[in-house]
């Protein structure tokens, strides 16, 4: 029998990015062992609760989007810090990481995305949130880029504690975020037209509906941008665009959080439950709730 | 027992005594065979590098094992000098001094750069050498192969080596590495064709560098520098024409004045389209206008912004010297008490031989009285007289081990073999 609660990963994430800054302090040969440990066990904690979550109802909320889009980050933070030890990643996703998990911790539980209706809500759903975390991911690469970018152009040459990765490397993730992003962003955003097509009426007043066609927008004139100016396609220039679609990404999810919409229904029987009484003590018993 | 080492280094011989002394790759075998010869039943590692010369000899017996003025005759008959000429340059080391020094050479805390990466492999090739030419034996296996030990828990549990302090080797292994994040994919282009211009070469091809142009104002040493690297050559008129194309400039010129002004650069700036350029100006004065460095996607570094760096480096890698000292000093402290413990191996050995031949011969004579007993019996009497010379024998072999641990106990072992009236 085990228990599983949102306090655990959560805490585990905390510790790994404790680990991560004491890397600005001192030498350690056994920290990066320890941040892995702690990261991976928050991970494994993490998926039992969201596959327990899942299984549980054929509903979902935004509590569980936004422990999704966080457990993607925790993957892609492992494998960075796998390939990539000797920088502090986790510095600059893991805060993310636990932003998302607080709030999914005070946002209402509210169940309105149904889950495995059909194939097309499938994808609708999994591209909306890939390209939530891809858009994530190329915000840190691209803060990543400026701070680096910033100390090489002032001559504040790195020391063993604070190195952060190439300028080529975070040009090259930037990048490709921005592409890989706009890519999954539009199967999101036209696979749910194409669903709400079929039942005839498309919700366009949804804030969630044209907050996230005015972030593919945004996304496509980026690219577009990219396309057509050369020298949009190095350095900096990118980074800031990295930052920018982050901007418009939280602007875009404080709306659905602010205006009434119909992602999911507000009217759920779960509507009132608060997600903190919900998730305090969200236990796991005999493996999957 | 006797390991000994007579030698010199950076810090007790000039270049001109070491450049003297060294040994030629070719000159090696014949230089064991005379040692053999000089001094047989006596191990030798003859270790020649630029910076030092030692000669690590070692012997079971120390009556055969040849002086300090012997090895001095060695080297300077071997090199054609005379003994007296460089007797002042050489140093000995001698039991657990010499372990010390072996073990501190390997990890590099002796090298003129402190945490050099290359002495540790020089040491490993000239013990894979000796073997091969049959001039070590189980003392030194023993020696070297705890020295490369040593030396590698340095390497692996400090960051000493970690750390560059050559100016180029800062500027393309640590500098350009955080801009770039590979080289083999880059334009690489090479002003000068100095000194400094081929070390920086070397760095460059060590770290996967491919396409390298190589521009000079003599043509034909570019010329040169470019056939013995195996990179391009290009004219000093085309020098702006390449900065359009190049990802990584290093400049190494002895140019009185800049060679790229911030007016040529605003020229082939916009052909750019602002790509990463980075620019490590190795030149005293600058070859490059300081004032470039302002420009978009350009990062430039000078002399001085590298040796920045290559002091603090050397500061990083001067605190890392009292850990690997720690490492260094707990190493020899088990190699010695391994080699004192070794010592009293025959001394043990002959003294449990001569309990288990007493031992032998009671028995004969016990079951020769009783031809009755049945081998149950048999064997629980073998066994109790087993169990009671084990039990006689723990105190002094226990406190053979404890003293062995701070050197070989010369006096107990003697004592050991008047009592037990043990044979050499």
């Amino acid at each position: 029998m085990s228990s599983i609660s949102v306090v655990c990963f959560a805490s585990s994430y905390a510790v790994a990015l404790a680990l991560e800054i004491s890397r600005l302090f001192f030498r350690s040969g056994i920290r990066g062992a320890l941040m892995i440990i702690f990261a991976a066990a928050g991970f494994l904690a993490q998926t039992l609760f969201l596959v327990a979550r899942l299984t549980e109802s054929n509903t979902s909320g935004w509590l569980d989007w936004y422990l999704l889009a966080a457990w993607i980050l925790v993957a892609a933070y492992l494998y960075l810090t796998f390939y990539h030890p000797h920088n502090p990643i986790g510095i600059f996703i893991l805060p993310i990481v636990l932003a998302l998990i607080g709030a999914a911790y005070l946002l209402p539980d509210a169940r309105g995305f149904t889950v495995g209706a059909s194939s097309w809500g499938l994808v609708h759903g999994l591209a909306l949130l890939l390209g939530t975390a891809v858009i994530m991911i190329g915000f840190v690469s691209g803060l990543m880029y400026l701070i680096q970018s910033s100390r090489l152009k002032h001559k504040r040459f790195s020391g063993s504690s604070f190195r952060l990765p190439s300028l080529e490397w975070g040009e090259k993730i930037t990048s490709r975020c921005i592409v890989i992003s706009a890519v999954l962003l539009g199967v999101g955003v036209f696979s749910g037209i194409a669903i709400n097509a079929q039942s005839g009426r498309v919700p366009w007043t949804d804030p969630v509906v044209w907050g996230s066609g005015l972030l593919l927008l945004w996304l496509a004139v980026v690219m577009v941008f990219n396309m057509v100016y050369r020298p949009a396609r190095q350095g900096r220039k990118i980074a800031y665009l990295t930052l920018a679609s982050m901007v418009f990404l939280l602007l875009v999810l404080a709306l659905t959080q602010l205006i009434p919409s119909e992602h999911p229904a507000r009217t759920t029987a779960n509507a009132s439950t608060s997600m903190q009484n919900h998730l305090d003590r969200y236990q796991i018993e005999g493996g999957v709730a | 027992m006797k390991l000994q080492m007579v030698g010199c280094s950076h810090l007790t011989a000039s270049v001109e005594i070491r450049q003297q002394l060294a040994f030629q790759p070719d000159d090696l075998a014949s230089a064991l065979e005379d040692l053999r010869l000089r001094f047989p039943n006596t191990e030798a590692v003859v270790l020649s590098t630029c910076n030092r010369v030692e000669v690590y000899t070692a012997a079971e017996d120390e009556v055969v094992s040849p002086s300090h003025e012997d090895m001095a005759c060695f080297l300077a008959e071997f090199h054609n000098m005379k003994p007296e000429e460089i007797l002042g340059a050489l140093f000995e080391q001698s039991g657990e001094d010499a372990v010390r020094h072996l073990f501190y050479v390997a990890a590099s805390l002796e090298s003129m750069v402190i945490g050099e990466s290359q002495i540790l492999g020089q040491v490993k090739k000239a013990y894979e050498q000796a073997t091969l030419l049959g001039s070590t034996g189980p003392l030194t296996h023993g020696v070297f192969q705890a020295a490369l030990k040593a030396a590698r828990l340095v390497a692996t549990q400090t960051s000493i080596h970690q750390r560059r302090t050559s100016v180029p080797a800062v500027a393309i292994a640590e500098l350009s590495k955080q801009i770039f994040e590979r080289l083999d994919d880059k334009h690489i282009l090479l002003i000068g064709a100095g000194e400094m211009a081929e070390e920086t070469l070397e760095y460059v091809r060590q770290e996967g560098g491919k396409s390298i142009t190589v521009v000079n104002r003599n043509d034909s040493r570019s010329e040169e520098l470019a056939q013995r690297w195996q990179c391009r050559p290009a004219r000093w008129d085309r020098l702006l024409e390449l900065l359009v194309e190049a990802d990584l400039v290093v400049s190494t010129t002895s140019s009185g004045e800049s060679i790229v002004t911030f007016e040529d650069f605003k020229r082939v700036e916009s052909q750019r389209y602002q790509r990463p350029l980075a620019i490590l100006d190795l030149a005293v004065p600058c070859d490059f206008d300081p004032l470039i460095g302002d420009s978009l996607g350009v990062y430039l570094y000078n002399i001085d912004d590298l040796q920045t760096v290559c002091q603090r480096n050397r500061e990083d890698r001067q605190k890392e010297w009292p850990a690997a000292e720690k490492i260094i000093e707990a190493e020899t402290r088990s190699f010695m008490a391994d080699l004192h413990h070794r010592a009293t191996a025959p001394t043990i050995r002959q003294l449990q031989e001569s309990c288990a031949k007493l031992k032998t011969e009671e028995l004969q004579r016990l079951f020769n009285k009783m031809p009755n007993i049945n081998d149950p019996c048999r064997e629980e009497i073998e066994y109790a007289f087993d169990r009671f010379i084990n039990k006689i024998l723990h105190p002094p072999l226990d406190s053979l081990r404890r003293e062995a641990s701070d050197g070989t106990p010369h006096a107990l072992l003697e004592a050991l073999k008047r009592l037990f009236k043990l044979k050499d």
